[in-house]
């Protein structure tokens, strides 16, 4: 399963497992994680809730929650391995190489520190020399996102801040640590449409200003589909269907991506239906197809044989029975 | 704004205390005979009644009581004769002085521990943590007294035989801790300054008489920590827990800051303040209810004066104490609230 890192790519997980061990048991929310990302572009991933997109970019930062581990698997960034770096290694590769942008702007901003110490302290993280006081280059930060008076934002505290303004002064922050990989986790679900519009346009704009590679995530297959040019349709702890947008959009192959893509109109905003059952709670290991429950094309051999996997050519790959080929 | 409404709170609050503590200790039967004995003429009795004041009506009293009070007298002791401000102006540093050593050991062993186990849930430390907490809220202060001063005064000095086949002779020991009976054992105090014997003999330059002061403080402050401590302990541990599990520390964390750094800046910032709320409240608590560790100290306190004067039905130095502790903890809240005004961003608009 492992194929090593893919040529010229950022960043390779292959295979990737997490476990968490819980007062009630262990849970296994990650059960073989495969996803590249390459220099410079935009990578999108749908799943409902529970899926394990979050924890899909919390392995990649190898930011655990208490009692969680990465138990199988490689996370390459560039050609080295993220699990063996050491803490100092780590900490540059945080922030430096790849920001996290949160789902929740107000509490990922600690409520005690102003605005300007917090974008301050995560820039002398990640630059070694600074050409100029770090004040200046908060300002420039928040000048960047389009904030009229940044002087004012930067004495402002969490609390004192919109969820649109919290949300950019988030993305300022990541930003500011220079990285070559930004990851998004759900960044506008909390904010009402229009203010999603307009953040969603300067993350995409600032990202490609600065070159930088953005793996986005969201429930939403409408919000992903706007900013990717490459979509992984993740279920249950598993990427099940990767491939260019275009072909995701119109003719996906997996079941479960066609029930998603059936929930939503993608040309009007309607609340999205939702497919009938539920998204397991990875309380165990499936070797099994996940889906199986609630899979309308289901066959004999999805309750017997493992998981395959088809490689399609390009980038398209597949984790399914039915294979590339059927009707 | 914020100061003024706390001003007024305050002053209401002291107010109700006053006049609760007042109406108890009124009518809890007459004071003269405990200051007349009940071998005296009705005449006597109806004298002094007039003398004191008590014919007048409760209210009139009341106000009388207040407006004293206001200028800092608190009446005088029906026993001694001596003002009762003047007595606490002596005892009250006593027990400040020993509630003062009892934070400090808190600040040693409870919120370190917390910190810890809120760090490591489960580890070895937060295991020690939790059990001096169980042994502290399930045995009684003075109970525990005793037995300090059982182990470390009483005991070393008894302790004397010869082990047979080696003929080795043990003991006897010195004890390692001063008797039970006061601040200083017969030796004369420093100049009052602060009233702190340990800060009095610094400022005099005795640093021998400062060594004696402190080891005089050690077994009640020791006894009072673990009582008192194992509240700060679990406080501290979920508060360092909780902010520990925060998103902004997953998010700090993320941005490549170091583990020094966001345990500093982050999660201890952010635990302060239920922490402060407590060792505040837990000194206020104390100035009061560390009573029965003063009497098994010895220790002459305003708690031991109190209880003095309840055996007197003295009920002017009762009321006195129930005063001087609600002031004091009505201070304290009043300087954590500033504290915290002045950390907590949330708090000023
Ligand atoms: N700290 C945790 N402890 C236990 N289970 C967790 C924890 N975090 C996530 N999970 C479980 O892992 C699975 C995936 O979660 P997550 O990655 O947050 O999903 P998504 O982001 O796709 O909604 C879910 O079943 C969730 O219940
Ligand atoms: S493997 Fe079988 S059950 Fe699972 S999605 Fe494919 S067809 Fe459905
Ligand atoms: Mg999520």
């Amino acid at each position: 399963m492992n194929s090593g890192p893919a040529d010229g790519a950022l960043l390779t997980l292959s295979g990737v497992e997490v476990t968490i061990n819980t007062l009630s048991g262990p849970v296994h929310p990650l059960q073989g994680v495969d996803l590249e990302v390459f220099p410079g572009e935009t990578v999108g991933l749908v799943g409902e809730s529970g899926c394990g997109k979050s924890m899909t970019l919390r392995s990649i930062l190898r930011l655990m929650p208490p009692g969680g581990a990465i138990t199988g698997g490689t996370v390459e960034w560039q050609d080295r391995s993220v699990l063996d770096l050491d803490t100092d290694e780590l900490q540059t590769y945080r922030g430096s190489e790849v920001a996290m942008i949160y789902q929740n702007p107000v509490t990922a901003l600690d409520p005690m520190l102003s605005v300007e110490r917090q974008i301050v302290d995560a820039f002398k993280a990640n630059r070694e020399v600074l050409d100029g006081a770090p004040e200046e280059f908060a300002r420039e930060a928040l000048r960047d996102l389009e904030f009229g008076n940044p002087d004012a934002i930067l004495k402002r505290y969490p609390h004192q801040l919109s969820g649109g303004m919290a949300q950019r002064v988030n993305i300022a922050l990541a930003l500011a640590c220079g990285p070559s990989l930004i990851l998004a986790d759900e960044p506008t679900t909390g904010l009402d449409m229009t203010t999603q519009v307009r953040v969603l346009d300067l993350l995409e704009q600032q990202v490609h200003a600065r070159n930088a590679a953005l793996l986005f995530i969201s429930h939403d297959l409408r919000a992903v589909a706007r900013v990717a040019r490459n979509i992984g349709i993740m279920y249950a702890g598993r990427v099940v269907e990767f491939g260019p947008r275009e072909r995701i959009l119109t003719e996906p192959s997996h079941p479960y991506a066609r029930a998603l893509l059936e929930c939503v109109d993608l040309r009007t905003d309607e609340r999205p239906r939702s497919i009938p059952g539920l998204v397991p709670r990875m309380t165990e290991v499936y070797p099994l197809c996940a889906f199986r429950e609630r899979c309308v094309s289901r066959m004999a051999v999805c309750d017997e044989e493992p998981l395959p996997r088809h490689e399609l050519g390009g980038r398209r790959r597949l984790l399914c029975h039915l294979g590339p080929g059927h009707d | 704004m914020f100061l003024a409404n706390r001003v007024v709170v305050l002053a209401v609050v002291l107010l109700a205390v006053v006049m609760i503590g007042f109406t108890i200790t009124r009518s809890t039967g007459t004071p003269l005979y405990a200051s007349l004995g009940v071998a005296v003429s009705e005449a006597i009795i109806e004298q002094r009644a007039e003398e004191m004041g008590l014919n007048e009506p409760i209210v009139v009293q009341f106000w009388t009581y207040l407006t004293h009070l206001l200028q800092g007298d608190l009446g005088v002791s029906r026993i001694s004769r001596i003002p009762v401000a003047e007595d606490i102006a002596l005892k009250l540093p006593a027990t400040a002085e020993m509630v003062f050593f009892t934070l400090v050991v808190s600040f040693i062993w409870a919120i370190p521990l917390g910190v810890r186990a809120g760090l490591r849930p489960g580890g070895r430390l937060a295991k020690l943590g939790e059990g001096m907490a169980q042994f502290g809220v399930s045995v009684p202060a003075f109970w525990l007294g005793l037995l300090f001063i059982f182990l470390l005064y009483f005991l070393p000095p008894r302790i004397n035989f010869v082990i047979p086949v080696i003929d080795l002779a043990v003991g006897p020991f010195p004890p390692l801790f001063p008797p039970p009976l006061g601040r200083l054992g017969g030796v004369d105090p420093p100049a009052m300054v602060t009233g702190f014997y340990t800060v009095d003999a610094l400022i005099a330059g005795d640093f021998r008489l400062a060594w004696e002061a402190l080891w005089h403080l050690i077994l009640p402050a020791v006894t009072l920590s673990l009582t008192s401590g194992p509240p700060l302990f679990r406080v501290t541990r979920t508060a360092v827990s909780e902010a520990l599990a925060s998103p902004f520390v997953e998010a700090a964390y993320s941005y490549g800051l170091g583990r020094r750094t966001v345990l500093i800046r982050d999660v201890l910032r952010n635990a302060s303040p239920p922490v402060l709320n407590l060792a505040a409240m837990t000194f206020g608590y104390l100035i009061g209810g560390g009573v029965l560790v003063e009497v098994v100290f010895s220790w002459p306190g305003i708690g031991s004066y109190a209880v003095w004067g309840m055996d007197n039905s003295d009920y002017d130095v009762v009321l006195a104490v129930v005063i001087i502790a609600a002031v004091i903890y009505v201070i304290l809240y009043f300087i954590v609230d500033l504290i915290q005004f002045a950390m907590d961003p949330r708090l000023r608009d």
